[in-house]
């Protein structure tokens, strides 16, 4: 190919590719007009083949998902504003803050735990411990931000997990993860459709999940790009996992009634 | 707004930014990964796929004069090569549903053509070196120019002109004789 004809051919399909006509692109270059007119004919059927658009359906909810998460991420690195537990009335707060420090702070055991991952002997602890906390949580507002806790919990174990090349258990996590994920839309289904004038607790959750989302999000990104290959696939699927189980119970709160 | 601009908002977190890039780029990167998949249900996947990655990314990404374009070509196209490299798929699944952008919504006969053509491209590139499709792929699929094709490719202008003539003259031959056949 002369590079003179080669520039040709390449000035003529960007015009054709910003909708100049054939013709017109001949006669901009009469003496090559025989040479390039079955070039660019076929570079025409090209471009009109390759000129698909996504459904619609498609492209709409792919668009909320990136809001949902762009949104997600600015809220995580904005200062924390509200305490903890704010919202409840006062006699709650008592009640929690009591169980709390009876389950996290009151036991060395409970504490040494807390540490551990899938094959510890002290990993059943953790996980009884999970139980009982969950066992104590009255509201579904705090039971859905507990299981929001535990999925984070979670992602982090496989991250560390995945480090040790362990699909097996990256395997078993990922479906506890789930597990977590199913709770959390139940819960949020449940948050929705509470009583007139719970628009502050369900905005309060959704913020809280978002933030977790977030956050367990960058937490599997970087074990994604760390973990060995085996343990790879497991992570991916469980990033995926996470950003749609988060998803949908968004979806859930806000459809739910008294969402907004 | 200058994409530069735009990258830097994007890189400090403000959403809004990433938006407009998500945005100017979609369709584009869509086309190209249903070209070199050819399966409408992956194509959405993995252009979901570029975009996390994207943004998980962009505080890597430098700007210096290289298109954003043209890095999330380079993602797009790394997701093209673990797809096939992890399914073991061959490019051979059947178009579904494609939707022309220059054909009337909801009209049957021009939604047939369209996916007849873009099936007969993408049998035909088949036909072509990896270059030249993947040339083929982001020229007309992606709509980059060859300064951007060159960037996405890492190959220089001047291999990216030649890749391109030489697939669309081998095109026109496995096009015109598949026209013969009918």
């Amino acid at each position: 190919m002369a590079e003179g004809f080669g520039n040709i051919l390449d000035e003529c399909i960007d015009r054709l590719l910003r909708g100049e006509s054939l013709e017109q692109c001949l006669q901009r270059y009469p003496e090559q007009a025989a040479e390039l007119r079955p070039l660019l004919q076929v570079a025409l059927a090209a471009q009109q083949a390759s000129a698909v658009e996504p459904r619609p359906e498609f492209k709409a909810e792919a668009r909320y998902q990136m809001h949902s998460l762009l949104h997600a991420r600015e809220r995580k690195r904005q200062p924390k504003r509200l305490p903890l537990l704010g919202w409840l009335p006062r006699w709650a707060t008592i009640m929690l803050a009591a169980v709390f420090v009876f389950l996290v702070a009151g036991s060395g055991t409970v504490a040494a735990a807390s540490g551990s991952l899938p094959g510890d002997t002290l990993y059943a602890v953790k996980l009884a411990t999970e139980r009982v906390q969950r066992a104590f949580t009255f509201s579904n507002t705090g039971k859905a931000k507990l299981e929001a806790e535990f999925a984070g919990r979670r992602a982090e174990e496989m991250a560390r997990i995945a480090e040790k090349d362990d699909p097996e258990k990256v395997e078993a996590l990922l479906s506890r993860l789930e597990g977590h994920l199913r709770q959390i839309e139940k819960l949020a289904a449940k948050v929705g459709k509470g009583e007139p004038g719970d628009g502050k607790q369900v905005a309060a959750l959704r913020q809280h999940l978002q933030r977790e989302a977030a956050k367990d999000m960058d937490i599997l990104g970087v074990a994604e790009g760390a973990a060995p290959d085996q343990a790879r696939p497991a992570i991916t699927s469980a990033k995926d996992k996470l950003i749609q189980g988060y998803l949908a119970a968004l979806d859930t709160l806000e459809s739910s009634g008294a969402g907004g | 707004m200058h994409e530069e601009s735009l990258i830097q908002r994007a890189k400090q977190g403000e959403p809004e930014a990433f938006e407009q890039l998500y945005e100017a780029n979609f369709d584009r990167i869509y086309r190209y990964l249903l070209l070199k998949v050819r399966n409408r249900a992956d194509a959405e996947d993995m252009t979901q796929q570029v975009f996390l990655k994207a943004l998980e990314s962009i505080g890597s990404f430098r700007w210096r004069g290289v298109p954003f374009s043209a890095w999330l070509f380079r993602i797009a196209r790394n997701q093209a090569v673990d797809y096939f490299r992890k399914k073991g798929k061959q490019m051979t699944l059947p178009l579904d549903e494609a939707r022309s952008v220059t054909t009337a919504d909801f009209d049957p006969v021009a939604l047939a053509e369209q996916k007849l053509r873009i099936e007969q491209l993408a049998t035909a590139c088949q036909s072509l070196s990896e270059a030249q499709r993947e040339v083929i792929s982001l020229r007309f699929a992606g709509g980059l120019s060859v300064a951007e094709t060159a960037r996405a490719m890492g190959k220089s202008e001047g291999a990216v002109k030649v890749s391109q003539h030489d697939a669309i003259v081998k095109l026109r031959h496995i096009l015109s004789s598949s026209d013969g056949e009918k």
